[in-house]
C-alpha cells in the first residue's frame, strides 16, 4: 500500500508540470495585459516597458516557464503583481480559510446526505423516499449564489441570527457552509440510497435477515458498511469540486478564501497568484483522492493487493 | 438529449426489452412528472417567439421592477421588460447552452471512453491519464479560465462547462464498454472482419446507451446550474438576449425590494433541473436491474 | 482551523457592551441620568466605525498603489506636501509654504516637528528621498514623472521639472504622493505594501487581506485629530450582501449600496444615503478612424437621453452631463452650454443626411466597474436602436476592457475618468492629446491648446476659458465623446451614524462624523 501511495505521489510531478504549463499558455492567450492593468490610466509608455522587463514578461514564454519551475521547486511561487506579497503567503492565508469552509460544508453534506440516503433506501418508494429525494434534488437545482443570498436575507436581515458576511467566528461559518454543502449533499444522498438498495438486495444481507438478526442491526452494521464504500470515492471527487465551487460562496459572503483570491487574480491578470492557486488546488485534489483510494482499499478487502 | 432518447434501438437491443424498460420507467411517478414538465418546457422554448405575450427586449423604464400585473403576469425586470416573455425566450438560450455543453462533453467523452476501452494498453492509460488531468484541475476554475481566454459569451460558457464534464463521460463509457467488449456478439463481429469503427457504432454504442442516457440527463441539469453560475460572475450570456442564469444573476441585486425579478427565473431553473434529475433517476432505476 | 476563534461576533460584543453600561448605570456610576440621551460629542471621542467597501486595498505603498480602493486607505495613513481645500485650492500639508521660482522650479518649506509612526522625524531629506522615489515608481511616475531633480537644504526642498507643468501642486496632493518614512524605505520597499509607515491621522493595526483592516487613530498626529478612534474596514464584494450587512447593523457605513435600494434607504428610519459630488465624468467615446463621419457621431449624441439614464437606471445617483465633459464642480461655467441636447427626430434626419443606413457599431463596456455599467449599456443600445444604429454590446471584465480600449479595438467605448488631482487639464492631456497612451479615440484636434494648459497657472480664468474651449470642441464640434453623466460618491449609513462625508477625489472625510453606539 505504501508503494502504491508513493507511486501516486510520484505521478503528481508530471501532472503538476503539465498543468502549470497549460496555465502558462492559457494566461498568455488571455486578452488583457497585466502591466497596463497594474499601471492603470496614468501610466507612461516608459513605465510600462520598465515594469514589463522587471516582471520578466518580456522574455519568451518557455524561458518564463522554466524559471517558474526552477523557483517553484525551491518553494518560491513568486510575488503577487497586485499586492506585492509572496504568493506562498497569500495561499497560506487563504487556503486555511477555504479548507475550514470546505471541510465544514463536506461534514454537513456527509452527515445529512448519508442519513437521508439510508432513510430513503430503507423506506424505498414510501412518502419519505419521495419527499427526501425531491428535497435533495431541489437543493441541487438551486444555483449556489442565489441560495446564498436568500440565506443572508432570511437569517441575517429578517431573522438576525447569523452575521451577513465575513469570517472569524463559528457563527460566520454557518450560512456559507450550508450554502456550500448543498451540492455534495445531494450527490451523496443519492449515491447512498442507490448503493444501500444494492447492498440490501445482496445475498449476505438475506442471510443475515434469515438468521433472525434485527433489521436495525442488519441495516446499520452490515449494509451500511458496504454501502459506504462507493460513497467514499464520491466524497473525494466532490471535495475537489468544493474547492472550486467555493468561489461563489466566498464572493457572496465576503470570505477571504482561495476561490476569491483566484477570481480576483484572474481579473487582475495577477499571473503568479493564478498559477500558485491552480497548483495548490491540484495538489489538494490529488492528495484527497489518494487518501480516499487508500482508505477504499483498506475498507474493501476485494480491492486489496490491486 | 432528445436525439439520444429517440434513437431507435439497434440490432443488439431487443424491442421487448425497450418496452419493458419503458413500463418500468412509467411506474416511477416522479420521473413521469419530470418528463412531462421537460416536454412542456421544450415546447415553450420551441414556440417562444409565437406564444410570448411581449417583445422580450422591449424596455419600458417607467415600469421598471413593477410587480406581477394583468399585463405582465410575472412582473417586469429592471428595464421594464416582461419577465414571462423573457423566461419563454430564455428557455431557448438556456436549454441550447446546456445541450451544447453536454453534446460537446458527450461526443468527446464517449469517443475517448470507447477508444480507451477498446484499444486498451498505452492508448487506454494515456487517454485516461489525460482525463485525470482535466479532472484534477479545480472544475469551476477551469471554466473561469476557459472563459477568460475565449471571452465571455454564452457559447464560450457552454464550451467551458462542456470541457469540465468530458472526464465523467469518458470514465463511465470506458467502464461500460469494457463490460460489453467481452461479450460474444462483439467478438463474433470482430471475427467476421468488421473494422473498429463499425463495431463501435453497430455493437458497442447501442449496448452502452443506458449509462450514457443517465449521465446525460444529470449532465444537462449540472450544465444549466454551472452556466448560470458563470453568468453570476459576468462570464455567461451577454445582454440583452435573455438567459435564465443571467436573469437570475442580474435580478439578485433586487432580491430585497423586487424579489419577483429573480424568483421567477430561479423557479424556471429549479423546475427544469429538478425534472431532469427526476427523469435521470427514473432512467437509472430502469436501466439498472439491481435497483428494481 | 486558523482564523476561527471562539470569539463572539460583533452583535455579541455590542450586547455585552450594552449589558456593561446598564450595570454601570445601575450602580450609579453613570454621570448622566439617561445614558441614551448622552451627548454624542462626548462619546464621539472614542468611537469606532465599521465601513463595508466593495473591494479591499491591495497595496499600501503610496507610489506603488494598485487599485483606486487603495487611495482611501493611503489618505488616512499618509500625508502629502499639499492638501486640496473643498474648492480645489492648494493648502499646506506637510509643506507649510511654497513658491514657484520659474516655469520649471518650485521651492517647498517643510513642516517641522512631525514624526512618522516609526518615531523618525520628517525632514527635507526625507521629502527628497520620497519625491525621487515617487517620480520613478510604478504609479508615482504617472503623476510625478515630470520631476527631474530634487535638492534638500535646511528645511527647504527645491524641485526641478523636466518641462513646465502648472498642475504640480495638484499632483502633489494625490495619495500617490504620500510621504513615507525614509527609514522604512531603506529597510525594504517590498514590505511597505503591507506595513505602511507614514505621518497620517491613522496607523495600521491589523490587516487580514480580503477580511478586515483595522486602523487606529494616531494620537501623536500633528494636525486635527479625527473623532473616530478605531476604524474597521471590511471588504464585501457582493452589493446585496453589503446592503444586508448595513441593515442588520454589522457595519455602520457601506460604499455603493445597490441604487435600486435607494427608495427603501430613504424610507427607512435608520438608514441615510450619502450622495456627494465626485470628479469623474463617465462618457461614450468614439474611435475616430472607425467612426469617421461626424454626422453619425452627432446623431448618436442626440439619440442619448442622459436624464433618462440617470433618473432610471442610476436611480438619480449621478449628475446628467449637460454642462460638458469636465465636472461642473471643477471649472467655472462656460457662457454657452456645452452639450448636444436629446433630439431623436433631429438625430434621424442627421442619419438620413449622412446617408447612413444599417449602422452597426461595437460598444465595449466593462462589467461592474462603473455604477450599473451593464444596465446603462443596455439602455444605450435601446436608445441607439431608435435612430437605426445597432450597438453590438461587448461586456468585458475590466482587465480585458481596458486593454481593448488601449489597442483601439472598438468603435465605441464606455469610459470614466477620475480626477483625483482635481485638475481637469490632467484628463485632457492624457486622453485627448495626440500620441497619449490613453487617447482611446485617436483624437488630434486640440494639441496646441492642450499643451498651453501646462503653462498657465491653475485656477485662472485664462486657463479655465481655454479648457472650456477645448471641451466644447471635444463635445460639440468634433463629437469625440458623449459625456453621459458625472459620477457621485455613493454611500449609505446606518442607525446612529451622522456626518459621514466624502471628497471629490473619492476620499473619505471623517472629520465631522458622530456615532451613537447603542
Amino acid at each position: 500500500m505504501l508503494s502504491y501511495a508513493g507511486r501516486r505521489i510520484l505521478q503528481l510531478i508530471p501532472l503538476l508540470l503539465i498543468i502549470s504549463f497549460v496555465v502558462f499558455v492559457a494566461l498568455e492567450m488571455t486578452p488583457g495585459d497585466p502591466v497596463t492593468l497594474l499601471l492603470g490610466q496614468n501610466a507612461s509608455p516608459e513605465a510600462v516597458a520598465d515594469l514589463r522587463a522587471k516582471l520578466g514578461l518580456d522574455r519568451p514564454l518557455v524561458v518564463q516557464y522554466l524559471s517558474f519551475v526552477a523557483n517553484a521547486v525551491q518553494g518560491d511561487l513568486g510575488i503577487s503583481y497586485r499586492s506585492g506579497r509572496e504568493v506562498v503567503a497569500e495561499l497560506a492565508r487563504t487556503a486555511g480559510v477555504s479548507a475550514t469552509l470546505a471541510t465544514t460544508g463536506m461534514l454537513i453534506a456527509v452527515l445529512v446526505g448519508v442519513g437521508v440516503g439510508i432513510l430513503a433506501a430503507v423506506k424505498q418508494y414510501s412518502i419519505i423516499d419521495t419527499v427526501t429525494r425531491v428535497g435533495v434534488l431541489t437543493l441541487v437545482s438551486l444555483p449556489v449564489f442565489w441560495l446564498a443570498i436568500l440565506l443572508i436575507i432570511g437569517f441575517s436581515v429578517k431573522w438576525p441570527i447569523f452575521p451577513a458576511f465575513g469570517w472569524g467566528t463559528y457563527l460566520h461559518l454557518v450560512l456559507p457552509a450550508i450554502a456550500l454543502s448543498t451540492y455534495p449533499l445531494a450527490v451523496i444522498a443519492r449515491l447512498t440510497r442507490s448503493s444501500m438498495l444494492e447492498v440490501l438486495g445482496g445475498d449476505y444481507i438475506r442471510t443475515a435477515r434469515a438468521a433472525g438478526l434485527p433489521e436495525r442491526t442488519v441495516v446499520m452494521k452490515y449494509a451500511l458498511k458496504n454501502a459506504l464504500v462507493p460513497v467514499m470515492t464520491v466524497i473525494g471527487l466532490q471535495f475537489g469540486a468544493l474547492i472550486g465551487g467555493a468561489v461563489l460562496t466566498e464572493t457572496v459572503f465576503g470570505i477571504p478564501g482561495m476561490g476569491r483570491l483566484m477570481v480576483t487574480a484572474i481579473e487582475g491578470r495577477d499571473y503568479p497568484v493564478v498559477r500558485g492557486a491552480v497548483l495548490l488546488g491540484t495538489v489538494v485534489f490529488v492528495v484527497i483522492n489518494l487518501l480516499v483510494d487508500v482508505l477504499y482499499k483498506w475498507v474493501d478487502p476485494r480491492q486489496r493487493g490491486v | 438529449m432528445s436525439a439520444v432518447v429517440a434513437a431507435p434501438p439497434k440490432a443488439a437491443v431487443e424491442r421487448s426489452a425497450f418496452q419493458e424498460g419503458w413500463a418500468t420507467f412509467a411506474r416511477n411517478r416522479a420521473a413521469v412528472v419530470g418528463l412531462i414538465i421537460l416536454v412542456l418546457i421544450t415546447a415553450v422554448a420551441l414556440l417562444a417567439p409565437w406564444i410570448a405575450p411581449h417583445d422580450p427586449t422591449a424596455q419600458n423604464l417607467a415600469l421598471r421592477r413593477e410587480g406581477p400585473s394583468a399585463d405582465a403576469w410575472l412582473g417586469r425586470d429592471a428595464f421594464g421588460r416582461d419577465i414571462l416573455s423573457r423566461i419563454m425566450l430564455g428557455a431557448r438560450a438556456t436549454l441550447l447552452a446546456a445541450a451544447g455543453a453536454v453534446l460537446l462533453s458527450g461526443v468527446v467523452g464517449t469517443v475517448i471512453g470507447i477508444v480507451a476501452a477498446y484499444r486498451g494498453g498505452i492508448a487506454d492509460s494515456l487517454l485516461m491519464r489525460s482525463m485525470d488531468l482535466v479532472l484534477s484541475f479545480p472544475y469551476f476554475l477551469l471554466a473561469i479560465l476557459v472563459v477568460a481566454v475565449a471571452g465571455p459569451s454564452l457559447r464560450n460558457a457552454a464550451i467551458a462547462v462542456g470541457i469540465t464534464y468530458i472526464p465523467q463521460y469518458a470514465r463511465v463509457v470506458r467502464g461500460a464498454t469494457l463490460e460489453v467488449v467481452g461479450k460474444e456478439y462483439v467478438e463474433a463481429a470482430h471475427a467476421s472482419g468488421l473494422r473498429g469503427l463499425r463495431i463501435a457504432i453497430r455493437h458497442i454504442l447501442p449496448n452502452i446507451s443506458a449509462p450514457i442516457i443517465v449521465i446525460t440527463t444529470v449532465g444537462l441539469a449540472l450544465a444549466i446550474v454551472s452556466v448560470s453560475s458563470l453568468s453570476f460572475l459576468g462570464l455567461g450570456a451577454q445582454p440583452p438576449s435573455p438567459e435564465w442564469g443571467a436573469m437570475l444573476a442580474d435580478g439578485r441585486q433586487y432580491v430585497a425590494s423586487a424579489p419577483h425579478v429573480s424568483i421567477f427565473p430561479g423557479l424556471a431553473i429549479l423546475a427544469t433541473v429538478l425534472s431532469l434529475n427526476l427523469v435521470g433517476d427514473g432512467f437509472r432505476d430502469t436501466f439498472d436491474p439491481t435497483l428494481r | 482551523m486558523n482564523h476561527i476563534k471562539g470569539a463572539w461576533p460583533r452583535r455579541g460584543a455590542v450586547a455585552l457592551a450594552l449589558l456593561t453600561s446598564l450595570t454601570l448605570t445601575g450602580c450609579g456610576l453613570s454621570a448622566g441620568g439617561d445614558s441614551e440621551a448622552a451627548a454624542p460629542v462626548a462619546e464621539s471621542k472614542d468611537v469606532s466605525l465599521r465601513i463595508g467597501t466593495s473591494a479591499d486595498a491591495q497595496s499600501l505603498d503610496p507610489p506603488n498603489f494598485s487599485l483606486t480602493a487603495d487611495f482611501t486607505r493611503l489618505d488616512l495613513l499618509y500625508d502629502q506636501l499639499i492638501t486640496l481645500a473643498p474648492d480645489g485650492t492648494p493648502e499646506p500639508g506637510l509643506a507649510t509654504s511654497w513658491k514657484q521660482d520659474s516655469d520649471t522650479e518650485w521651492t517647498f518649506e517643510i513642516r517641522q516637528g512631525v514624526k512618522f509612526s516609526d518615531g523618525t522625524d520628517l525632514t527635507a531629506e526625507v521629502v527628497k528621498t520620497n519625491l525621487e522615489r515617487a517620480s520613478k515608481a510604478k504609479q508615482g511616475s504617472g503623476y510625478l514623472g515630470v520631476i527631474e531633480s530634487v535638492e534638500a537644504t535646511g528645511n527647504q526642498v527645491k524641485v526641478r521639472l523636466s518641462k513646465p507643468f502648472s498642475g504640480l501642486l495638484n499632483n502633489l496632493s494625490v495619495p500617490v504622493a504620500g510621504i513615507v518614512s525614509a527609514k522604512a524605505i531603506a529597510e525594504g520597499e517590498k514590505d511597505l505594501s503591507s506595513r505602511p509607515v507614514g505621518t497620517g491621522p491613522y496607523v495600521l493595526k491589523t490587516w487580514n487581506p480580503d477580511e478586515l483592516m483595522v486602523l487606529e487613530r494616531n494620537e501623536n498626529y500633528w494636525g486635527e485629530k479625527p473623532p473616530v478612534k478605531t476604524l474597521e474596514i471590511v471588504p464585501i464584494p457582493e452589493a446585496s450582501t453589503r446592503y444586508a450587512a448595513l441593515q442588520s447593523g454589522d457595519v455602520h457605513v457601506i460604499e455603493n449600496p445597490p441604487p435600486s435600494e435607494l427608495a427603501s434607504i430613504r424610507a427607512s428610519e435608520d438608514l441615510t444615503e450619502v450622495i456627494e459630488v465626485k470628479a469623474q465624468p463617465v462618457f461614450l467615446g468614439f474611435e475616430l478612424k472607425q467612426v469617421p463621419d461626424v454626422k453619425v457621431r452627432r446623431a448618436i449624441a442626440m439619440a442619448i437621453d442622459k436624464e433618462a439614464i440617470v433618473s432610471t437606471v442610476l436611480e438619480g445617483v449621478g449628475e446628467p452631463a449637460t454642462k460638458g465633459l469636465i465636472p461642473p464642480a471643477l471649472i467655472s461655467p462656460s457662457d454657452e452650454p456645452i452639450t448636444i441636447p436629446h433630439d431623436v427626430e433631429g438625430a434621424k434626419r442627421l442619419m438620413a443626411e449622412a446617408g447612413a443606413k444599417n449602422v452597426t457599431l461595437d460598444l465595449v463596456v466593462p462589467t461592474d466597474y462603473y455604477l450599473k455599467d451593464k444596465e446603462v449599456a443596455e439602455v444605450l443600445k435601446e436608445q441607439l436602436k431608435e435612430i437605426g444604429v445597432t450597438a453590438n454590446l461587448k461586456m468585458q471584465e475590466s482587465g480585458t476592457w481596458f486593454t481593448s480600449l488601449l489597442e483601439h479595438k472598438t468603435q465605441m467605448y464606455w469610459l470614466g475618468w477620475g480626477m483625483t488631482a482635481g485638475d481637469p487639464a490632467d484628463m485632457l492631456t492624457r486622453v485627448f492629446r495626440s500620441g497619449a497612451v490613453n487617447n482611446m479615440s485617436g483624437y488630434a484636434g486640440s494639441d496646441e491648446d492642450i499643451d498651453r494648459l501646462a503653462l498657465l497657472p491653475v485656477k485662472t480664468k485664462e486657463r479655465e476659458d481655454l479648457m472650456n474651449k477645448i471641451q466644447r470642441r471635444l463635445v460639440m464640434d468634433d463629437v469625440v465623446v458623449v459625456p453621459v453623466y458625472h459620477s457621485t460618491n455613493f454611500y449609505a449609513t446606518g442607525a446612529g451614524v451622522e456626518g459621514f462625508h466624502t471628497r471629490r477625489s473619492t476620499l473619505w472625510d471623517l472629520s465631522k462624523i458622530t456615532v451613537r453606539q447603542k
